[in-house]
């Protein structure tokens, strides 16, 4: 397992799980959101072959309202 | 009259009154806009909570709508820029309103992290649309580092309080070159008129609508007074007089 903080919380992971996994684990939809890894944007196409490893940061953002 | 379009990087849009999505129920987004008849709306990037099941905001925006993320959060041209890149990367276009706001009581911006933010996402190739703190000096340095806009507030956000800062608004239209787009502060309809009048290219705002009891109607009511505006700017109004000046003739009269 590793340790991972997700959107400022420890998450603890399976090793090799990609990007793609902990979204569909967290019900999100890819196309909705983006994702930044260690400060570097991953670009949609690669979520599925972006593996986690231990101590990542990853900030996983959305849309909303605002003015 | 002909086809009155505002340019505004490339894109050439109608509809000269810009809104902002906050505060207004997605399920009655779509309404809104289209009673705006708004074509640039902006929206917020956030967080995921992973506790909510959210829907997508942009579901809810009629095709064709020119979206405009805004780097609300940022308090510095750094948090602005990372913010910029990400909306970029949602796949909404090239199109930023930078809003760099240290001070949360009143949310007046950051003039000098604005240009800083301004002059680094030209060169990234972004569409900006700077909101700022109206300054002349800024405005013309907004401009030149490739700024597509200038969005002075008229009054803090929120506030509903119209025109406060009328006069140095005034001094940007008349030097600058690129649109001058009133943020911020209008509350009324009249504001908005009154805005277009002075020759603004464009008003952008959102609590007013938001936060009405009717925010569908309320949403017809600034389009039908930033249209009314607008029209009477490019007509060209009247001077005033200190002294009345009567508008029957003066001869004629009976005994």
């Amino acid at each position: 397992m590793i340790c991972v903080k997700v959107n400022g919380r420890q998450e603890t992971l399976p090793e090799n799980y990609t990007i793609a996994q902990l979204l569909s684990q967290k019900e999100l939809d890819a196309s909705y959101v983006v994702v930044q890894l260690n400060l570097e944007i991953i670009e949609r196409s690669l979520l599925s072959v972006t593996t986690l490893n231990e101590g990542d940061q990853l900030e996983i953002v959305k849309f909303l309202g605002g003015g | 009259m002909g086809k009155d379009l505002l340019a505004i990087g490339n894109s050439l849009i109608a509809s000269r009154l810009f809104l902002g999505t906050g505060k207004i129920p997605l399920p009655k987004m779509k309404q809104v806009i289209e009673a705006a008849g708004t074509q640039v709306v902006t929206v917020a990037l956030r967080r995921v909570d992973f506790d909510r099941r959210d829907e997508n905001i942009l579901d809810f925006i009629p095709d064709g709508t020119i979206i405009m993320p805004n780097t609300s959060g940022a308090r510095t041209a750094a948090e602005a820029i990372r913010l910029a890149h990400l909306a970029r990367a949602g796949g909404c276009g090239d199109w930023v309103k930078i809003e760099v706001i240290p001070d949360q009581k009143y949310l007046l911006p950051d003039n000098f992290e604005t240009l800083k933010a301004t002059e680094q996402l030209v060169k990234d190739g972004f569409t900006v649309l700077p909101y700022m703190s109206p300054d002349l000096v800024v405005a013309k340095s907004l401009e030149a580092a490739g700024a597509a806009a200038v969005m002075p507030l008229g009054a803090p956000i929120g506030t509903n309080r119209g025109l406060k800062m009328k006069e140095l608004i005034n001094i940007i239209i008349e030097e600058c070159h690129v649109p001058v787009i009133v943020d911020a502060g209008i509350g009324r309809p009249s504001h908005a008129a009154e805005a277009m009048e002075m020759g603004a290219s464009a008003v952008l705002l959102n609590t007013a609508i938001a936060t009405a009891d009717d925010s569908v109607a309320m949403a017809l009511a600034f389009r039908l007074a930033v249209e009314s505006g607008r029209i009477a700017y490019l007509a060209g109004m009247g001077g005033e007089t200190g002294y009345a000046r009567a508008s029957s003739p003066l001869t004629g009269f009976l005994d």
